[in-house]
């Protein structure tokens, strides 16, 4: 899977964007005030934050499926929209969104159909291989795990070389292992193609092996609290899991996470996991 | 194999007794002009006399009804389309569609010969009965999709044709199957109706000379003929629906 790609993949800009919701009876709740984020071509940004402070609304945003009420998104020279139409967007989301009654091999040969393209099966093959779906081309979704079937939409997400990436929490159902496995060929093929990259995640660990940037919300309105620029080289192996660096980072983290759930307890799954690595 | 069989038994058990009490009733209790018992309609349905009355009948009436049926699945296919394209037709058309089905067709018969004439008329209600049942299956399915499919035709920068291609049509396919199955009695009752206006034969022409002569055993045999073409053919979608739900969950 060489990637000649040499689009230059695009930087990404939201600025001071505010997206409120309606709720019935004329209630209303701002799910982002003022949100500002610049990644620079080719990053690698990841979102943490309580849940229910806007970050699928950021990416729903960056996706072109919200309209901002105030400020803007950018993306390069273009917007969302434009993007989405030239096909060059790619998005998991939160919950797969698989079609069930087509295989997962035609699933994500979906984005070749929608494109007009002829569907590239070797490109299909290569990258079910790569997320460890060998063998399931002709199953159904129903058949998949949680787990599998979230790989199969990051395969979808992925089989036309974006030049954005977008990823909601992609890894939610995955076990430990699989996880880890699934991030390190995820930086794998980030580092190929230099993807501009905005994952999604509530895995401090994760984020912090993933990304060049981590960004942290407060709850809602979703305001960035914390900007991390992630110290570490790459590639980034497992063993930097076990680092004390990488433990306290870890550690910072969390515990802004915690003040940004105001005194909410969180649950540990940063500092267990970290433990357990 | 004894699953299936289990389950049926006592659907085949209480037909027995219905079958089976209705024989005794026509026998012994009833006046048997009006009431014939089973095996005399089975027995004039089966035999060489009038197979071949019953047999062209049927084929007649299934001339109507099949193109009829299809006409208004068609129609009722395109308008459901149409709505999801422009929503804002929704309304005019459910209640346009609500208020032709709910047109008796006894009433409406005569406009539709003169307007269609005589042999178009069965094949114009059972059209008008399938498009209704069609338009609210298909409509009610397109709404109910998850809208999580929507959006990911739309980041993927998909048309509106394509996402209705890919998306709409596929998932409401059980609904489209069902509204199929669903249509095939009425279908079928329309054409009967149609029919009484003067044609020359069918289903329901046969229903009608058996009625005016007082021919108890030929019409209850007619009405149980075309009780039988209904069934199997609403069990025939029974078995699609089945075969392709699979698909769905
Ligand atoms: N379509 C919508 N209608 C109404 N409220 C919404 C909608 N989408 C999101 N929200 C609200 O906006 C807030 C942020 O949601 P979301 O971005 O999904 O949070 P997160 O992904 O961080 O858990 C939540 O309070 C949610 O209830
Ligand atoms: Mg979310």
């Amino acid at each position: 899977m060489t990637d000649a790609s040499a689009v230059a993949s695009p930087p990404l800009r939201l600025d001071r964007v505010t997206r409120r919701f309606r709720l019935r009876r004329g209630a209303q709740t701002t799910a982002l005030d003022a949100f500002s984020l610049d990644m620079a071509a080719g990053a690698f940004v990841a979102i943490l934050g309580p849940s229910g402070c806007g970050k699928s609304t950021v990416l729903r945003l960056v996706a072109g499926l919200e309209t901002p009420d105030e400020g803007t998104v950018s993306i390069g020279q273009d917007t969302p929209a434009t993007l989405a139409r030239a096909h060059r967007l790619g998005v998991a989301f939160q919950d797969h969104a698989l079609l069930p009654w087509a295989t997962i091999a035609a699933n994500v040969a979906l984005p070749y159909r929608v494109a007009g393209r002829a569907v590239d099966h070797h490109r299909i093959s290569e990258l079910l291989a790569l997320v460890g779906l060998k063998g399931f081309e002709h199953a159904r979704p129903r058949q998949l795990s949680g787990g599998m079937r979230q790989r199969a939409a990051i395969a979808r997400a992925l089989v036309l070389r974006p030049d954005v990436l977008l990823l909601d929490e992609p890894f939610g159902a995955l076990d430990f292992i699989t996880r880890q496995q699934m991030n390190i060929e995820l930086q794998d093929i980030w580092l190929r193609q230099r993807t501009t990259t905005l994952l999604v995640t509530h895995d401090v660990p994760e984020a912090l092996f993933l990304a060049d940037r981590v960004v942290v919300m407060s709850g809602r309105p979703g305001r960035i609290i914390h900007d991390l620029t992630v110290p570490f080289s790459r590639p980034r192996t497992p063993p930097l899991l076990r680092s004390h660096d990488f433990h306290h980072l870890v550690d910072d983290l969390t515990e802004m996470l915690a003040q940004a759930h105001h005194g909410v307890d969180v649950p540990s799954t940063g500092a267990s996991r970290t433990a357990g690595a | 194999m004894t699953g299936p069989v289990r389950r049926a038994m006592p659907r085949v058990l209480g037909f027995a007794v219905i079958v089976t009490l209705w024989q005794i009733a026509a026998e012994y209790g009833a006046d048997a002009r009006s009431l014939p018992a089973p095996s005399a309609i089975l027995a004039m349905l089966a035999s060489v006399n009038h197979r071949s009355l019953f047999g062209r009948a049927m084929a007649a009436t299934l001339s109507s009804m099949l193109p009829g049926y299809g006409l208004g699945a068609a129609l009722g296919i395109g308008s459901a389309v149409l709505v999801l394209f422009l929503p804002r037709l929704h309304r005019p058309f459910d209640r346009m569609a609500a208020f032709l089905y709910a047109l008796p067709s006894v009433a409406t018969a005569p406009i539709l010969i003169l307007t269609f004439g005589r042999e178009a008329t069965p094949v114009a209600l059972a059209a008008n009965s399938t498009f209704f049942v069609i338009h609210v299956s298909l409509c009610k399915a397109f709404g109910t999709a998850p809208r999580a499919w929507g959006d990911l035709m739309s980041v993927m920068g998909s048309g509106r044709i394509r996402r209705l291609v890919s998306v709409d049509l596929p998932a409401a396919l059980p609904a489209l199957v069902n509204g199929l199955r669903v249509a095939v009695p009425a279908a079928l009752l329309s054409t009967l109706v149609g029919e009484w206006f003067g044609l020359p034969r069918g289903i329901g022409v046969l229903v009608i000379n058996a009625m005016q002569n007082a021919q108890i055993t030929l019409l209850w045999s007619a009405v149980t003929l075309s009780v039988a073409v209904s069934l199997t053919l609403y069990g025939g979608w029974t078995l699609v629906l089945r075969g392709i739900s699979e698909r769905y969950r």
